[in-house]
């Protein structure tokens, strides 16, 4: 398969993937744009077999690398991110999905991972463990935690 | 399905309705980020080029400078080819990447006019030489791989490969409308001034130094050949020996100019070794005496100096029509 044909079947899994973390449109396709530069080099070079966890790892790095970025700069995207919303985009993201993510951001940032890519986005123990460059018992841990808090949470919103 | 499974259920379902309003900016940034990987990789490679051109001339503008490569060239030349002088204007320097190409002419002087005989191409990777290339129009050309005992220019005490006599006879054989190039070996070491008075009719265009190494052509590091400076006035403006008030002088300080480079100076010339240092401490101690010269000259003249006793062996070189004019 063409690799642009790989990256078209994945594309909206790694982009919501990616708006799930930024939360923010513009920075979500700069992010989704990185992450398949760096795949395009490393798949010129090696084939890779999993591909789908594959992506997401790299989103992931290409995330952390653009948080580490932005410690130096100090912007607040907040306007930036009203201004560009359109009102549909704006109702759409306004209900459960928009919710969940504003729960998501209460969560530990690691938790927050381990339910998005476990429950959101269907990984299993093994490619979360993969993603995150962790222990399967730890993922396992942190989903559990994670949901505990999430539901504790939907409660308190009830 | 508890009330978590329900909202993430949902959550879930919302999110795909969300694909349809960024699935064209996703495509974009699919193709945008392969011309951008094809574009970076171009970029890259244009860059080196120009990047490593401007490191090769900062390399010859400030390490080793492309005209002290030429200098070792150009003086080596003068102290270890007999007869022989450069032009400046003949010596067209090129770049490329990380090397240096230097061609350049030398002339022989025949009688009284001096004519071209040997083209050189060579061409140095940073200051190394990596190819020479000579094209001689040379008729009689001097051992190309020298031994011990084949120079033309011979110590008294040193074996030689030709035969003198033979030569003398092929000299008287030529008719009196030319003039000849001959290298002229002595019986005894002596001064180039003390050289000149005795063949006054001819003209000395070259002496050979003595560095005590050349009874055997022998030095430490293996086979040395003759070296030596020209004679006469040199009014060419490139020449270092132009307006020197002593020749000699000018070969020593050419010797202790070439000594830091001498590998370079070495590949450049024809020799095998130049044992620079040895050659130096040696004339300093003892002073310049010549054992062998060129003298060109009227083919009458120069076979007139047979009967001189200082003359031990003659070797002819180049033969040219009549342009002895005073």
């Amino acid at each position: 398969m063409d690799l642009e044909q790989i990256f078209e079947s994945h594309m909206n899994d790694i982009y919501r993937y990616l708006f799930s973390l930024t939360q923010h449109h513009a920075q979500t396709e700069d992010l989704l744009q990185e992450t398949f530069i760096k795949a395009h080099i490393t798949l010129l070079a090696k084939p890779i077999h999993d591909i789908r966890p594959w992506l997401f790892k790299v989103a992931y790095y290409s995330y952390i690398d653009s948080i580490r970025k932005q410690k130096w700069i100090v912007v607040t995207n907040e306007i930036n991110q009203i201004d560009e919303r359109t009102p549909e985009q704006f109702v759409v993201e306004q209900d459960s999905y928009r919710q969940l993510l504003k729960l998501l951001n209460e969560l530990k940032d690691i938790e927050r991972q381990a339910i998005l890519l476990c429950d959101v986005h269907e990984c299993t123990y093994e490619q979360v463990a993969e993603i995150l460059t962790m222990n399967i018992n730890t993922v396992k841990s942190h989903v559990a935690r994670g949901r505990k808090k999430l539901r504790k949470l939907l409660l308190r919103e009830e | 399905m508890d009330p978590y499974e329900q909202f993430i259920q949902k959550a879930k379902k919302e999110s795909k309705e969300m694909d349809e309003h960024s699935e064209k900016k996703t495509f974009k940034a699919i193709r945008t980020s392969k011309w951008k990987l094809i574009l970076t990789t171009v970029i890259v490679i244009l860059l080196i080029v120009p990047t490593c051109f401007m490191l090769t001339i900062f390399y010859y503008a400030f390490g080793t400078k492309s005209t002290t490569l030429m200098d070792i060239t150009s003086q080596t030349q003068y102290i270890t080819e007999p007869n022989i002088t450069l032009e400046e204007l003949q010596f067209d320097m090129d770049f490329s990447l990380f090397s240096m190409k230097l061609d350049f002419i030398q002339y022989k002087q025949i009688g009284k006019e001096i004519y071209p005989v040997k083209e050189y191409e060579t061409s140095f990777l940073l200051n190394n030489l990596m190819d020479k290339k000579i094209d001689s129009k040379l008729e009689k050309t001097y051992p190309k791989y020298p031994t011990q005992t084949n120079p033309w220019l011979v110590h008294p005490k040193n074996q030689y490969e030709f035969n003198s006599a033979n030569e003398w006879w092929i000299l008287e054989g030529l008719p009196d409308e030319t003039v000849v190039e001959a290298y002229i070996s002595l019986n005894e070491l002596t001064d180039v001034e003390q050289v000149q008075k005795l063949f006054e009719n001819v003209d000395v265009t070259w002496a050979t130094v003595y560095t005590g190494l050349e009874e055997k052509n022998e030095s430490a590091e293996g086979i040395v050949s003759p070296i030596g400076y020209p004679v006469g006035r040199d009014t060419t403006n490139w020449s270092p020996f132009k307006d020197s008030v002593s020749h000699e002088q000018t070969f020593l300080e050419i010797l202790e100019f070439l000594a830091p480079y001498e590998q370079i100076a070495t590949d450049v010339s024809s020799h095998k070794n130049l044992a620079l240092q040895k050659r130096i401490e040696y004339v300093k101690q003892h002073g310049f005496q010549t054992y062998a010269v060129v003298v060109t000259g009227p083919k009458a003249e120069v076979e007139k100096l047979q009967q001189n006793e200082i003359v031990r062996l003659m070797k002819l070189g180049e033969v040219k029509l009549w342009n002895w004019v005073n």
